[in-house]
């Protein structure tokens, strides 16, 4: 094994990482969302989303519909929430909407959640820039292995360590 | 050469491909699955009443906030949906009209998950709104809404696909006649 092998095998590594980095970031240009992927991380959405399964988001421009499921922001708060629009209300104005939702496995609609926030106390809707998705396809299962490597650092780890054989010991 | 690593990557990579190319094949052919859908939605009445607090207790702070109470009554038969993707069936009765201010409103009146064929078949008589109907203006005059009964088909794989019955006649919304309890 010597330097240059190593060299190359680093190399292909990184083209490998680089060349999915970079068609995740050229589907997301091309469905206006800035993360077009997301993982499920709770069971309001239950039984039609569990938790660890994956979501293919996009932004289209035409405005947002009744029953449609979105991923969205509340003002204040980072963590993203996906649940279905039950009210919509759209202004003449083009783009402008407001919506109010609710986690099909919730009992109530989400103005509680929008509410938690002393700042929003006021908070009835949430408009379409609160929104970062809406779901388009779905993916069951596959989004567990991105659950497990937060909840387990050790296997993230190994992971790494496996990257650094292949660099070091492939021929 | 043909190593016992090459042979295991092979087996991995083949089987890797061979798998997301099943499930695209079955993402695909849930589009293209025929069926027949059929619903309607009517409005047996409309009661307007007034009050401070909607159905989830969320504090509209007045106490002359016009909310319509509805019976309903709703038929369909959705078990043609039912194909070898379809997960589940999120299925909801929508009331849609339009105001001055607001062009286009649509609001959830009932909703319901259907998970076997045999459930998709719907009678319901009597059936009162679950999610409270009041506007985004929280008035109802001169208010002509149709209602239509919607559908979510959630796959196991795949995409997500919508759609909806014709709406019925436009009902008018009365003048506010009591308050909320």
């Amino acid at each position: 094994m010597n330097l240059r092998q190593i060299l190359t095998n680093s190399l292909n590594v990184l083209m490998m990482l680089f060349g999915v980095f970079m068609s995740y970031k050229a589907w997301g240009l091309y469905t206006n969302c800035e993360s077009p992927l997301v993982v499920v991380l709770s069971e309001s959405m239950e039984p039609a989303f569990a938790r660890g399964d994956i979501l293919f988001l996009s932004n289209p421009k035409k405005p947002i519909e009744i029953g449609e499921i979105c991923v969205f922001k509340i003002p204040g708060r980072d963590i993203p929430i996906v649940h279905r629009v039950i009210d919509r209300h759209d202004s003449p104005k083009a783009g402008k909407q407001v919506l109010l939702t609710k986690g099909d496995n919730n009992n109530v609609d989400d103005r509680g959640l929008y509410q938690e926030l002393h700042r929003n106390r006021a908070m009835m809707w949430i408009e379409p820039k609160d929104v970062v998705g809406r779901v388009q396809g779905f993916l069951p299962y596959l989004g567990m292995f991105t659950i497990y490597m937060t909840d387990y650092p050790l296997l993230k780890g190994l992971l790494l360590a496996g990257v650094g054989l292949v660099v070091f010991l492939y021929e | 050469m043909n190593s016992m690593q090459n042979r295991a990557n092979a087996v991995m990579a083949f089987s890797i491909s061979a798998i997301f190319c099943l499930l695209g094949a079955i993402a695909f052919s849930a589009l293209v699955m025929p069926s027949s859908p059929a619903g309607s939605v009517g409005l047996d009445s409309i009661k307007v009443v007034t009050g401070r607090y909607d159905k989830n207790w969320v504090d509209y702070k007045t106490r002359n906030n016009e909310f319509a109470n509805t019976v309903m009554q709703i038929d369909a038969d959705l078990s043609s949906l039912f194909h070898w993707n379809t997960k589940q069936l999120v299925v909801y009765a929508v009331a849609e009209y339009s105001t001055p201010t607001h062009p286009k409103n649509q609001i959830v009146l009932w909703d319901s998950i259907i998970k076997r064929k045999s459930d998709a078949v719907i009678r319901k008589r009597g059936l009162r709104n679950k999610y409270s109907l009041i506007d985004v203006n929280k008035k109802w005059s001169n208010v002509h809404a149709n209602v239509s009964l919607h559908w979510n088909i959630v796959p196991y794989v795949g995409f997500m696909t919508y759609g909806r019955s014709q709406p019925s006649e436009a009902y008018a919304f009365p003048l506010p006649s009591g308050v909320q309890t």
